[in-house]
């Protein structure tokens, strides 16, 4: 999953983004709200977590150009401003959910699992596709009740398709999603990364999973 | 020692009663004696009538006692026994005298104006004597000499006494029933407006100390005691104001800290999240550090404020400082954010520069200006310090940052003022920082300005006069 971080306070912003990216996440970070804005057009993020008080172009404007331009993607609000009118705001604008600062970081993460999960239609955080079991809680993927040890990008891959779950997913996409701009990859690379994930996943003997949709892409499930 | 002025309405009803009953027992008094000394001459009239009419008819000759008695009491008196008389000839014999056997003897007139007189008698009744020697006049026999005699009339004063008795107690209950009744009139309406006061003490007592801003209502009350009770609105108006200044002002501050402890919070939750090693450790203190730095530049500028504002002379420790060496110790601390968002820095005070000036507020006046200066200047751009004492500028900060929007330079200055997204914001970590160095320079005696520069970028200047 890809995140945009718009945030203007360096110390918060580097922080975040270390937590962000150990947890799985592909994280890219703007420090105004112009930044912010010209970044979630050039990219399909997931979730943009949003300061209010930005240089240039305020949080709010942020929040209504996004939503003006027909943008779905997750929004989550961190600020300093807890007073009920600013959230109440915020939330009318169209954010998916409201955190003040100082916050929890493990809250966080559960706040961004619960904003995915409801864009995906999920209704609590394990996905099962046949004897393949995702939690993505604790990040742990098991096939047939043995644990599935993967590196947190085969993980964040593994959980893209799952989330996307019987269609079909283009390198592109794969690429959009699961990297960030400072990690883009050439699309070769999600060809390997497939195949770490092929050889942890499908071992001999099991159902094959993840299958190739020659010129297309990957899927999860499904059929071939 | 302050004299206590006591109870409004004892004291206002008293002056009632006491103006009252003063007056009206002067008047009373004024109209009985005049009343009294009318009644007692009419009184006296009528005994000297009725002794010149006992005199006439003695001048009929030939009358008998007998029939001078019964010609005589009606005109006197009708009460019998209240009236006696005593008539005597010229040469002191009694010619006529009733009752008969009188039991006490009437001493006859002198000689001279006829006179009257109070007895008071061992009987306890008083009465009124009238004595007098009479002519008789020319008439009855004509031929006979005129002849006079001597008339004593006592008459028993009671029913004049019962009578100005009466009159002096209906005096004294009108005196005292107005008394009381102007006292109970004065009183209910002292209470009235006291009643009116008390019900605003209620309602001061009952008022809010956290949100006194309500406005106590003066109708019902006497125009005298209004003015104070506008005045007490206004106070509460002008508290309830300060109250949510200094209410606006802990949110801000409150919200000031947010950010920076929401920065370290996640830094070392982050840096928990999984094993690190000894180096990454090493690499979030530092980040930990800076943070905690910024937070007590955050609480060193609100306390210099509160300081500040709260009117305290700290003293002055003026002393001999070099000005270059001033600015470079106060920038030192932003070299390392300086660097990495690559800004120039500039200082162009010349190395012999000295002045004479608090060091503390000096330091901290320079220091948030350089701040603000690093903080507003987009990455890459440049940042200098001068001086021109000739010109009375103590410090002239220059940024390249943008422009600060002409409605909003003179504001800046205020507590928390965010003067447009572009130029304030989160990124704002020193909300303060403006309004300590505005407060700072007053009390040094200096004056601020922020201006933007023709050539773009924004100057603050320190001016030797405000």
């Amino acid at each position: 999953m890809r995140l945009l971080l718009i945030e203007d306070y360096e110390p918060l912003a580097r922080s975040l983004t270390q937590g962000l990216k150990e947890a799985g996440y592909g994280v890219d970070v703007a420090a105004d709200g112009e930044t912010g804005l010209a970044l979630a057009e050039k990219a399909a993020y997931d979730i943009v977590l949003l300061d209010l008080m930005l240089p240039r172009v305020d949080g709010f404007t942020v929040l209504e150009r996004l939503r003006a331009a027909r943008s779905t993607v997750g929004v989550i609000i961190l600020t300093a401003r807890e007073e009920l009118p600013d959230r109440i705001k915020g939330l009318d604008l169209g954010a998916d959910d409201y955190v003040t600062k100082p916050f929890a970081f493990d809250e966080l993460l559960a706040r961004i699992r619960s904003v995915l999960r409801r864009r995906q239609g999920l209704s609590h955080n394990i996905i099962e596709i046949a004897d393949l079991k995702i939690d993505t809680t604790a990040r742990r993927v098991e096939r047939a009740g043995h644990i599935i040890a993967l590196s947190a990008r085969e993980y964040a891959l593994v959980e893209y398709l799952a989330s996307r779950y019987g269609e079909t997913v283009t390198r592109a996409e794969i690429v959009d999603h699961v990297y960030d701009f400072a990690s883009s990859p050439s699309s070769n690379v999600v060809d390997v990364y497939i195949g770490y994930l092929r050889r942890k996943i499908d071992r001999e003997g099991e159902v094959k999973l993840i299958h190739t949709h020659r010129g297309l892409g990957y899927s999860i499930g499904g059929h071939e | 020692m302050s004299r206590r002025a006591g109870s409004l309405r004892r004291a206002l009803t008293a002056t009632v009663i006491a103006v009252v009953g003063v007056a009206l027992a002067t008047l009373s008094a004024s109209a009985y004696v005049l009343y009294s000394r009318g009644q007692r001459e009419r009184f006296d009239e009528r005994i000297a009538e009725a002794a010149r009419a006992a005199a006439v008819l003695v001048g009929r000759d030939g009358i008998q006692p007998s029939d001078l008695e019964a010609d005589l009491l009606p005109t006197l008196d009708q009460s019998r026994g209240a009236t006696s008389f005593q008539i005597w000839n010229e040469d002191g014999s009694v010619l006529a005298r009733y009752p008969p056997h009188p039991s006490l003897l009437l001493p006859a007139p002198q000689p001279g104006p006829p006179q009257f007189e109070t007895l008071s008698q061992p009987d306890g009744r008083a009465r009124r004597l009238y004595r007098a020697w009479l002519g008789l006049g020319p008439m009855g026999n004509a031929a006979s000499a005129p002849r006079r005699v001597g008339v004593a009339v006592l008459r028993e004063t009671a029913m004049l006494e019962g009578r100005l008795e009466r009159l002096r107690r209906i005096l004294w209950a009108s005196t005292i029933g107005t008394m009381f009744l102007s006292g109970i009139l004065a009183w209910l309406f002292v209470h009235r407006s006291v009643r009116a006061v008390a019900r605003l003490s209620t309602r001061i007592g009952a008022i809010d100390a956290y949100s006194p801003g309500q406005t106590l209502d003066v109708e019902g009350l006497p125009d005298e005691l209004r003015p104070p009770f506008a005045k007490v609105n206004d106070l509460l108006l002008r508290i309830e104001q300060v109250l949510n200044r200094e209410r606006q002002f802990s949110a801000d501050v409150s919200h000031e800290l947010r950010t920076p402890l929401a920065g370290l919070r996640t830094i070392l939750e982050v840096s928990s999240f999984r094993e690190r090693s000894a180096s990454e450790h090493r690499a979030t203190l530092q980040e930990a550090l800076e943070v905690v730095r910024q937070l007590e530049a955050i609480v060193e500028n609100l306390l210099a404020l509160a300081r500040l504002g709260a009117g305290q002379r700290s003293e002055e420790h003026r002393e001999q400082l070099d000005l270059g060496d001033l600015v470079d110790a106060c920038f030192r601390p932003l070299g390392e954010v300086a660097q990495r968002r690559r800004l120039q820095f500039d200082n162009w005070i010349g190395p012999a520069m000295t002045i004479v000036a608090d060091r503390v507020k000096l330091r901290l006046i320079t220091s948030n200006l350089l701040s603000n200066s690093v903080q507003y200047t987009s990455e890459g751009g440049s940042i200098s310090v001068e001086s021109e004492p000739t010109l009375g500028v103590i410090l002239r900060v220059r940024d390249s940052g943008p422009p600060i929007p002409e409605s909003a330079l003179g504001k800046i200055f205020d507590p928390f003022f965010r003067a447009d997204r572009s130029r304030a914001g989160a990124g704002e970590h020193f909300g303060i920082g403006l309004t300590l160095v505005r407060g700072l320079c007053e009390s040094c005696g200096y004056g601020v300005t922020a201006e933007n520069e023709p050539g773009g970028g924004v100057a603050f200047t320190i001016t030797r006069t405000p």
